[in-house]
């Protein structure tokens, strides 16, 4: 297993175990969707602020003093140096490029703007 | 980049082979975002100023893993969400060889690709995926169903309008 997904791959599966897609345990929690998804996908570091855990946790319906609990927060400290910034390097960039997508105008994207794309694609 | 042609009745199959796989043959609306996130796992990320930077509304990721979607379109749009989704998911699901023959190595490989690409097999690519996604999410055998109910609650009206010699703006409110 990738480190730096040890902490998303688990968030992500207990999101799933509770029957939420993304959009939904967002809206539910109030939380942001692209900063929870990056989180899952090991592009963001688990929080530092064991507070902020805690909401996460209860979140994903885990309880206190259980093993689930416990692995959440020794998944999210195994993980937190793996990840030390939110950006791709090259190779895992290539593999997020689009093959196929279409302007709404049915052109051609310019170089520049795919350019910008791969730029954005970093960050997102 | 040759696009194998693809009959309207053989992406009706591939829809109904997706349907009856999951379970969703007597299902409405549609499930997509649930199929897509919880049960195949593929991320569905939302892209702040995709559409207002580059006027695209979704892409698929080389390696499949990920759906990047509009985020405006994905906070604030849901049927055109939904409709993306199944759209992109139609990429996933009938042009999976191509990615594969595309073998993307770098960003190298990746611009060269893109200058290369030609616009007639890329609308042909477009035209499969718009026809899944609307198959999917509107099965034909749910359509004929209401298309059916419809059209004897219309028949129903025309006979009381007949009868009762309402005019046409009248008898399109019976119900």
């Amino acid at each position: 297993m990738n480190p730096k997904s040890l902490f998303g791959d688990y968030f992500k599966a207990k999101r799933i175990a509770n029957g939420l897609t993304l959009r939904e345990f967002c809206k539910k929690f109030g939380l942001d969707p692209g900063n929870i998804s990056k989180l899952e996908r090991g592009l963001f570091p688990p929080p530092t602020s064991s507070k902020k855990l805690e909401s996460y946790a209860s979140f994903l319906g885990l309880k206190k003093g259980t093993n689930d609990w416990v692995e959440f927060f020794d998944r999210a400290a195994a993980c937190r140096g793996e990840i030390p910034e939110d950006v791709l390097k090259d190779p895992e960039i290539v593999k997020n490029l689009p093959v196929i997508f279409r302007t709404i105008r049915g052109k051609k994207v310019s170089a520049k703007l795919l350019a910008e794309l791969v730029e954005m694609i970093k960050k997102t | 980049m040759l696009v194998k042609y693809l009959s309207y009745e053989e992406i009706e199959e591939r829809t109904r082979q997706v349907l009856k796989t999951y379970g969703y043959e007597s299902t409405l609306p549609i499930p997509i975002e649930r199929l897509i996130d919880n049960i195949l796992q593929i991320n569905v990320v939302p892209f702040p100023n995709l559409f207002k930077g580059f006027e695209i509304n979704a892409f698929t990721s080389s390696d499949l893993k990920t759906i990047y979607i509009d985020e405006y379109l994905y906070t604030n749009l849901e049927p055109q969400y939904r409709f993306t989704l199944a759209h992109e998911f139609g990429h996933i699901t009938l042009h999976r060889y191509l990615y594969e023959q595309v073998k993307i190595r770098g960003l190298e490989d990746w611009r060269r690709f893109m200058g290369e690409v030609d616009e007639k097999e890329y609308r042909k690519l477009e035209i499969q995926a718009n026809n899944f996604a609307g198959l999917l999410l509107v099965p034909q055998v749910f359509l004929d169903q209401q298309f059916v109910l419809q059209i004897r609650s219309l028949g129903k009206n025309f006979k009381r309008a007949e009868i009762q010699k309402l005019r046409r703006d009248d008898y399109l409110e019976l119900t």
